[in-house]
C-alpha cells in the first residue's frame, strides 16, 4: 500500500502534468459551454417560431421558405410562418407570438445571380438575442452556400447555352438544379442521420461524437506520463532493486497499472457532470437525451484500465525509454486520426476507417458516446466488451513485458 | 554463507561471465575488481539475487536460490551502480518507500540509517536535487534499511567526497564487526583495504584472481594495491 501511495505521489509530482489534468477538462467544458452547448440546445431542446417576409417572391426563394416550413429536418428547432408584409411581421414580434422576423427584400435572388452583395434583414427582441444570433450564423453560412452553387449552376447553364442548347430548356435546367440544391441543403439532416445536430454554423455537427472525442482523446494521450515513468523504472536499476525490496514484478505491476488507472481516470472525470448536466438539459429544455451515469462510469473504468495497461505494454516491449515515448505518442496520433478523434470518420479513407474501428481510442469514444447521449443497452455493450477484450490482451501482455525485464535485468 | 558455482551468463550470444566460483564465509568480505566490462555489475546483480544466471547456482547458508530467492532476498540488501531512487519523492519517501518494515518501524528505521550515514538534514529533500555524492550514500541507506545479512554494493564510494567515504567505510567496518558479509566492487582496491577480507578479480568474465588481501598484496613487490591490481591483470592477458 505505501508503495503504491508513493507511485501515485510520484505520478503526480509533475507540476505540468498536474495543470495539463486541471486545464484540460475545464478548457473541455469551456469548449462544451460556448460552443457545443448552444448547438445542443439548438438540436434538442430549443424550439421557436420564425416569420418569413418574403419580398423577393423569386421561384428559388420561395422554394427555400417552402422547404423551410415543410421541413421535416427543422421541425423540432423551428416553425416558419410566411408574412406577406414586414409591418405583420414586426406586430408578431411584438406581441411574442414569434421569436424572429427575417425580411427578404425584393430582387435578392437577381442581385445574387448578378454577383451583387446581398442583404436579410432580421428582426427580434433582446429576450431572443440567442434565437436571432443562431438564425444569423445559420442563414449567412447558407446564403454562402446558395450563392455559390447558384454560381456554379449559372456557369453550367451558360456551358449549356454555348453548346447551342435551347436557352428555356437551359433555364429549366437551372431552375431544377436549383430546386433539387435547396432540397438537398435543407435535408442534410436525413443525409446524415437524425442524431446529427444542427450548429450555429448552418452544418451538421455531431457534438456527441466530439465530446467523447476529446475526453478519449485526452484518456489516450495520459498514457505518455505511464510510459515514461514505467520505461525510466525499467531501463534504470529500479526494477532491480524493487526485486530485492520485495517489491517483486507483479506487485510493480499492480501498482503501476492502478496508479496508470488512476491517471487516466482523472483526465476523463469530468465527464461524470458532464453526463449528469446532460441528463439534467435534457430534462429542463425538453431534450431526449437517453443518459446512463453508471455506464458512464463503467466505460471510464475500462478505457482507463486499457490505455494503463497498453502504456505498460509498450514501456516493457520496447527496450528504451525515448522510443517507448516516441512509440507512444505516434499511437496515440494514429488512433486519433484512424479512430476519428481528430478527423470525422466519415471524411476518412476506408481503409483507416475499418482500421480506426478496431482501436481503443474509437471504441472508447462510441461508448463514452452511447453512455451520455444515446444509451443502448445492447450497443453499449458491444462496445463495453470490445473494451474488455483489449484489456484480456493487453494486461498479461503487460506483465510478461515486465517480467521479462526483470529477468533480463 | 554465500556461495557461487560455475556462474555463467550470457547477453544473446556473448558470454559475460565464464563459470565463476567461489564461497564466502559469514562476517567476511569480499572486494570485486576489475576493468569496465569485466562483469562486475552483472556478477553483483546475480548475487543480489537480482537477476538470474543462465548456468550454475547461488546458495545462501546452503539454500539454492531460484524458487527460495524470493525468501533469500529478505536477506539481502543491494546497491546497484546506478542510482535506484525515485528522484522524485525525498530522501525520507524513498526510504519508507523501499523499506518492507511495517509503518511505524519503517520510519524509525529510516530516521536511525539516515542519522549512520550524516543523511538527516537531507531527509526532507527531494532526490532529484540532490547531488551525485549524496544520492550514492541514500542509495547506501537504501540497502541497509533491512539489516541485511549480505551486503552487496557496487561502487559505493563513487562520487562521495573523503570525509563521507570515511563515515560509510566506518558504518561498512561496523557491520562486519557486527557479521554481515560484504561484497563490494571498485576500480580502486586502495579505498577498500581497510574493510575487504578478500579479494576477487575479474577480467573478461574470468576470475584471475580469488584469494585473501595479504596474498593479493603480495602480487606487488612493494604491497601497493593498485599495482598488484595491474600486475594480477597483466598476467591474465
Amino acid at each position: 500500500m505505501r508503495f503504491m501511495l508513493y507511485d501515485l505521489k510520484r505520478m503526480f509530482s509533475g507540476k505540468a502534468l498536474v495543470i495539463m489534468l486541471l486545464i484540460s477538462p475545464l478548457a473541455v467544458i469551456m469548449m462544451f459551454s460556448v460552443i457545443f452547448a448552444p448547438m445542443l440546445y439548438t438540436a434538442k431542446g430549443l424550439h421557436f417560431k420564425l416569420a418569413v417576409c418574403d419580398e423577393d417572391g423569386s421561384a428559388p426563394v420561395r422554394e427555400f421558405i417552402n422547404q423551410l416550413v415543410n421541413s421535416q429536418a427543422l421541425a423540432e428547432l423551428v416553425a416558419v410562418y410566411p408574412v406577406p408584409t414586414t409591418d405583420l411581421g414586426r406586430q408578431l414580434v411584438e406581441s411574442n407570438d414569434v421569436s424572429i422576423l427575417v425580411h427578404i427584400p425584393e430582387g435578392l435572388f437577381e442581385d445574387m445571380r448578378a454577383g451583387k452583395p446581398v442583404e436579410i434583414t432580421i428582426f427580434s427582441k433582446s429576450a431572443h438575442a440567442l434565437e436571432a444570433e443562431l438564425i444569423t450564423m445559420t442563414l449567412e453560412s447558407s446564403l454562402y452556400a446558395v450563392g455559390k452553387a447558384q454560381n456554379l449552376m449559372e456557369s453550367a447553364k451558360d456551358f449549356l447555352v454555348k453548346k447551342d442548347i435551347a436557352s428555356e430548356a437551359a433555364e429549366e435546367f437551372l431552375s431544377e438544379a436549383t430546386k433539387k440544391a435547396i432540397s438537398e441543403y435543407m435535408e442534410r439532416r436525413e443525409i446524415l442521420g437524425k442524431s446529427g445536430t444542427v450548429s450555429p454554423m448552418g452544418e451538421y455537427m455531431p457534438v456527441e461524437y466530439y465530446l467523447s472525442a476529446v475526453f478519449s482523446l485526452f484518456a489516450a494521450l495520459a498514457m505518455l506520463p505511464v510510459i515514461h515513468y514505467t520505461a525510466a523504472d525499467c531501463s534504470g536499476a529500479i526494477l532491480r532493486r524493487g526485486l530485492v525490496c520485495g517489491q517483486g514484478s507483479l506487485r510493480f505491476y499492480i501498482v503501476r497499472l492502478v496508479s496508470g488507472m488512476l491517471l487516466v481516470f482523472l483526465v476523463q472525470v469530468m465527464l461524470f457532470p458532464s453526463s449528469l448536466l446532460l441528463g439534467a438539459a435534457g430534462s429542463l429544455l425538453g431534450g431526449s437525451y437517453s443518459t446512463r451515469p453508471a455506464a458512464t462510469i463503467a466505460v471510464m473504468l475500462l478505457s482507463s484500465l486499457c490505455f494503463s495497461s497498453l502504456a505498460i505494454v509498450i514501456s516493457t516491449w520496447i527496450p528504451a525509454e525515448r522510443p517507448a515515448l516516441w512509440t507512444g505518442f505516434f499511437l496515440v496520433l494514429f488512433m486519433a486520426v484512424a479512430g476519428g478523434a481528430l478527423i470525422p470518420a466519415g471524411a476518412l479513407p476506408l481503409w483507416a476507417e475499418t482500421i480506426g474501428k478496431w482501436l481503443p481510442l474509437r471504441i472508447s469514444m462510441r461508448a463514452l458516446s452511447l453512455s451520455l447521449f444515446n444509451y443502448n443497452r445492447g450497443l453499449f455493450m458491444r462496445e463495453a466488451l470490445r473494451l474488455a477484450a483489449f484489456c484480456v490482451v493487453l494486461l498479461p501482455a503487460g506483465f510478461l513485458g515486465l517480467h521479462g525485464r526483470g529477468r533480463g535485468a | 554463507m554465500l556461495s557461487a558455482e560455475g556462474i555463467v551468463r550470457r547477453y544473446g550470444s556473448t558470454a559475460v561471465l565464464h563459470g565463476i566460483t567461489f564461497s564466502l564465509e559469514q562476517g567476511e568480505s569480499l572486494g570485486l575488481f576489475g576493468p569496465n566490462g569485466s562483469g562486475k555489475s552483472t556478477l553483483l546483480d546475480i548475487l543480489a539475487l537480482a537477476a538470474r544466471p543462465d548456468g550454475g547456482t547461488v546458495r545462501m547458508d546452503g539454500i539454492k536460490a531460484g524458487s527460495y530467492a524470493a525468501k533469500l532476498r529478505r536477506h539481502i540488501g543491494y546497491a546497484p551502480q546506478e542510482i535506484a531512487l525515485f528522484e522524485e519523492l525525498t530522501v525520507r519517501e524513498n526510504l519508507l518507500c523501499w523499506s518492507r518494515l511495517p509503518s511505524r518501524e519503517a520510519g524509525r528505521k529510516a530516521l536511525e540509517t539516515a542519522s549512520s550515514l550524516n543523511l538527516t538534514d537531507l531527509l526532507g529533500k527531494r532526490v532529484g536535487a540532490l547531488s551525485g555524492g549524496m544520492k550514492r550514500r541514500v542509495n547506501l541507506a537504501v540497502a541497509l534499511l533491512s539489516d541485511p545479512e549480505l551486503l552487496v554494493l557496487d561502487e559505493p564510494f563513487a562520487g562521495v567526497d573523503a570525509e563521507h567515504t570515511d563515515c560509510m567505510l566506518e558504518l561498512l567496518i561496523e557491520k562486519k564487526r557486527l557479521g554481515v558479509t560484504q561484497i563490494l566492487s571498485g576500480h580502486s582496491p586502495e579505498a577498500l583495504l581497510p574493510l575487504i577480507s578478500r579479494v576477487m578479480v575479474l577480467s573478461a568474465g574470468r576470475t584471475v584472481f580469488f584469494g585473501d588481501t595479504a596474498s593479493f598484496l603480495d602480487q606487488a613487490e612493494d604491497g601497493n594495491a593498485g599495482r598488484a591490481l595491474k600486475k594480477v591483470l597483466g598476467s591474465a592477458k
